[in-house]
């Protein structure tokens, strides 16, 4: 009993300080946010801010215009998901459902275009985008990061519906339903928590990425969050913790979104497709 | 399968034609180099800077809105350069009738992105960038000469002798052709505890110490007793922990040395791109670096901006070599030291510049408009418009300016060190610039943590920098 006892608390021992090291940092950049500069730079530091002030939320709206960033990354994240799905549900029903010629070649062809780094695809990209004329647009941004999502997004797709039993396709084909109509009607709603898994996935990493922005965008209205917020680091000056921290606070809303709304998804989501039948 | 082959194969010609002709939009292509607007008298007036009246914001009458209709793209840093910018605009626009569009990039990507833009893009018309990279365009023909436009459209303003020599020579002119104006000016600077040199009790202490007056120290060897004095591990009573400090971490730590190398007589490369620090002024550059560490923070190979700046900020420094940016730190709220420190030139006479100057890039869509530009924002009054954005006058007559001198105690002292000032932070050398910094910086580093003798250090930076210098072509 004593030992059982001894497991469970050096089990909720270490569970406490992963959950210190996780939140910590955040807990951190949020309370920063409120604070002055005094107050930041004050040793020892204040765990706990003694005044609140909104200087650093006024600064990063009036300043930098952190508003036109948050919505352009919205934009980009949201219709990058849209497009990941769709076409990576497509396809990866497509790969599951129907046997083809070169069918395993285009499946490895696909996740070896994820294993390039990304990096390498950022001049051919800036030369097609200037001479198709969608360099610095936000168009062009969600075609590159669609393109990026997609190997991930449709090798998972595949492996939630290889999940699915034969027999359940071979049924709503007996009752008379079109392939469109199976994929839309029996296939999706069966793997809403793979898609939610994926949604995530894509989200973020189209809401996170900095160097192709870098390179894609110009101008400071198709300006993305991650862009916008390194921008307010200048070498030879102060770094400006407060803006940062407030800047790094309103780009982490829609992540507690949504890790707040889609908990319930992401555990079956995760092992869904992890074990084929 | 024939038939589906063929219709991928018609795709993808039809796909390579389409692209082929969406390129043909050629920098070129929109010749518009004259202005074509009607001139008028136009009256642009802007608010008091530093209760300085700015009588001449239309380009000496040049400006006069001719350029109506023209768009002018000027590359640069995020932050106060771009806000800089941007605030002169708004009253070029007004003078001139063109529209500036300023784009900026965050510190650390700028470079990469500009010079992929010089390449390949040719978006921008003007850049701001710091000097050595500026050259470097220069050198791959990359931005235009500024003389024919200086001899045909220039504002009878424009008085070129009244930037500061050195600027103009070091910033400006690149092989003898004039292809940028100075913007910012950058300068290594010598920060002291004023409170502290000027504190009788202390200077009696420092006279019986060494028998010497105690003085800001201008010569390298009073320096070092300076410091000497001041540090607490050699001096019990000295009233701060450390006797100097600097950022002498890895991407800083350079201008330690430099900052003494050309007071030695030396200098990183001469004219023809060859190394010219592995001498005398070289060793005795090093030497004076590893005196100083002795009277350094235990941390200095850690301090950064931030961390060497608070620490100076906090009162436990008597002295510090720094940008003229620690200025902030020095004022804030938080700083210990507030109105308590003094400005010079670094001791030896001959401090490390930085800089940034402004060019036009050899594919402006409308280069008489974009010259008046730069032009504009470096002029006597224009340049006024930015300096409540960090940006520092490059013209002798405005730090002549009463108003700009009381505006700033730090003033003096950078004119003063701008004048003196002989090596660039970042060598001289197109297309292989941060190679070289990062060259000194291993040697430089190599030296400081024991690993490397001076010697030693400068036999490898020499024969790295040969190495370097050699595979782009220049000359040796």
């Amino acid at each position: 009993m004593k030992k059982h006892n001894a497991e469970k608390f050096a089990l909720y021992l270490l569970l406490v300080l992963f959950v210190i090291a996780f939140l910590f940092p955040i807990y951190w950049a949020v309370t920063t946010s409120f604070k002055t500069a005094g107050q930041i730079m004050k040793v020892p530091p204040e765990f706990f801010p003694s005044s609140w002030t909104l200087q650093n939320y006024v600064e990063v709206f009036t300043k930098h215009q952190i508003g036109t960033y948050f919505i352009n990354s919205l934009v980009v994240a949201v219709t990058t998901t849209l497009c990941g799905i769709i076409v990576g549900t497509f396809a990866g029903y497509g790969f599951s459902r129907f046997k083809f010629m070169g069918r395993t070649f285009w499946q490895y062809a696909i996740i070896v275009m994820r294993m390039v780094p990304g990096l390498v695809f950022i001049i051919p990209y800036y030369i097609i985008f200037q001479k198709i004329g969608i360099l610095d647009t936000l168009f062009g941004l969600i075609i590159v990061y669609t393109t990026a999502a997609l190997p991930l997004a449709i090798w998972l797709f595949m492996g939630f519906f290889d999940e699915l039993p034969t027999e359940m396709f071979e049924a709503a084909k007996i009752d008379g339903c079109s392939e469109f109509g199976t994929y839309w009607r029996i296939a999706l709603p069966l793997i809403v928590p793979g898609i939610v898994v994926a949604a995530i996935l894509v989200f973020l990493a189209a809401y996170n990425e900095f160097s192709l922005s870098l390179v894609l965008i110009f101008t400071d209205r198709n300006k993305t969050l991650p862009l916008g917020i390194s921008g307010m680091i200048q070498l030879q000056k102060d770094t400006p913790f407060g803006t940062l921290a407030a800047a790094g606070t309103i780009a982490f809303i829609p992540a507690l979104i949504l890790a707040l709304t889609t908990q319930k998804y992401v555990q079956a989501g995760i092992t869904a497709g992890a074990v084929k039948g | 399968m024939k038939k589906k082959f063929h219709i991928v194969l018609l795709c993808v010609l039809t796909l390579t034609f389409v692209l082929s002709a969406c390129g043909s939009k050629s920098a070129e292509s929109g010749n518009t180099a004259k202005p074509e607007g009607e001139f008028k008298e136009v009256n642009v007036e802007a608010p008091d800077v530093l209760g300085i009246k700015l009588t001449d914001l239309n380009g000496g009458g040049t400006l006069g809105g001719q350029y109506k209709g023209q768009k002018i793209v000027v590359a640069t840093r995020t932050g106060d350069f771009a806000d800089a910018l941007k605030n002169a605009a708004k009253y070029f626009e007004q003078a001139s009738g063109a529209t500036v569009e300023i784009q900026s990039f965050p510190a650390g990507n700028d470079i990469e992105k500009i010079q992929l833009d010089l390449n390949t893009g040719h978006h921008f018309d003007a850049v701001l960038m710091p000097v050595a990279n500026v050259h470097g365009y220069a050198e791959g023909g990359l931005i235009q000469d500024l003389q024919p436009y200086i001899n045909s459209v220039a504002s009878p303003n424009l008085d070129l002798e009244d930037f500061i020599p050195s600027l103009l020579k070091s910033y400006g002119l690149y092989k003898g052709r004039m292809v940028a104006f100075p913007y910012k000016p950058d300068s290594q600077l010598f920060f002291y505890r004023k409170d502290l040199f000027e504190d009788p009790e202390i200077q009696k202490q420092y006279k019986e110490k060494t028998g010497k007056d105690l003085v800001v120290p201008t010569s390298v060897e009073d320096f070092l007793s300076v410091a000497e004095f001041f540090t607490q591990k050699y001096n019990p009573d000295s009233p701060t922990k450390y006797g100097y400090s600097s950022m002498a971490s890895k991407t800083n730590s350079r201008l330690v040395w430099q900052n003494r190398l050309a007071a030695y007589g030396g200098k990183d490369v001469d004219e023809n791109f060859k190394p010219a620090f592995n001498n005398e002024a070289g060793l005795k550059a090093m030497q004076t670096m590893l005196d100083l560490k002795k009277f350094a923070p235990d941390e200095w190979l850690q301090l950064g901006w931030d961390e060497a700046n608070a620490l100076f900020a906090s009162g436990e420094v008597a002295m510090m070599e720094q940008w003229p940016g620690l200025y902030s730190s020095i004022e804030s709220d938080q700083s210990k030291v507030k109105g308590k420190v003094g400005f010079g030139v670094t001791p030896g006479g001959a401090p490390t510049m930085g800089g940034w100057a402004i060019a036009m890039t050899n594919t402006a869509k409308n280069p008489e408009a974009t010259y008046k530009f730069l032009e504009y924002v470096t002029s006597k009054d224009g340049e006024l418009l930015k300096i409540n954005n960090t940006m520092d006058p490059t013209r002798t007559s405005n730090y002549n300016r009463p108003e700009v001198l009381a505006s700033n105690p730090m003033y003096p002292a950078l004119l003063d060190s701008l004048s003196a000032a002989q090596i660039l932070v970042d060598p001289d050398v197109p297309f292989v610039s941060a190679k070289l910094n990062d060259i000194m910086e291993n040697a430089i580093q190599g030296v400081l943590r024991g690993e490397l003798d001076p010697q030693a250090a400068l036999d490898e930076m020499e024969q790295s920098f040969i190495k370097e210098i050699k595979a782009v072509g220049l000359s040796l």
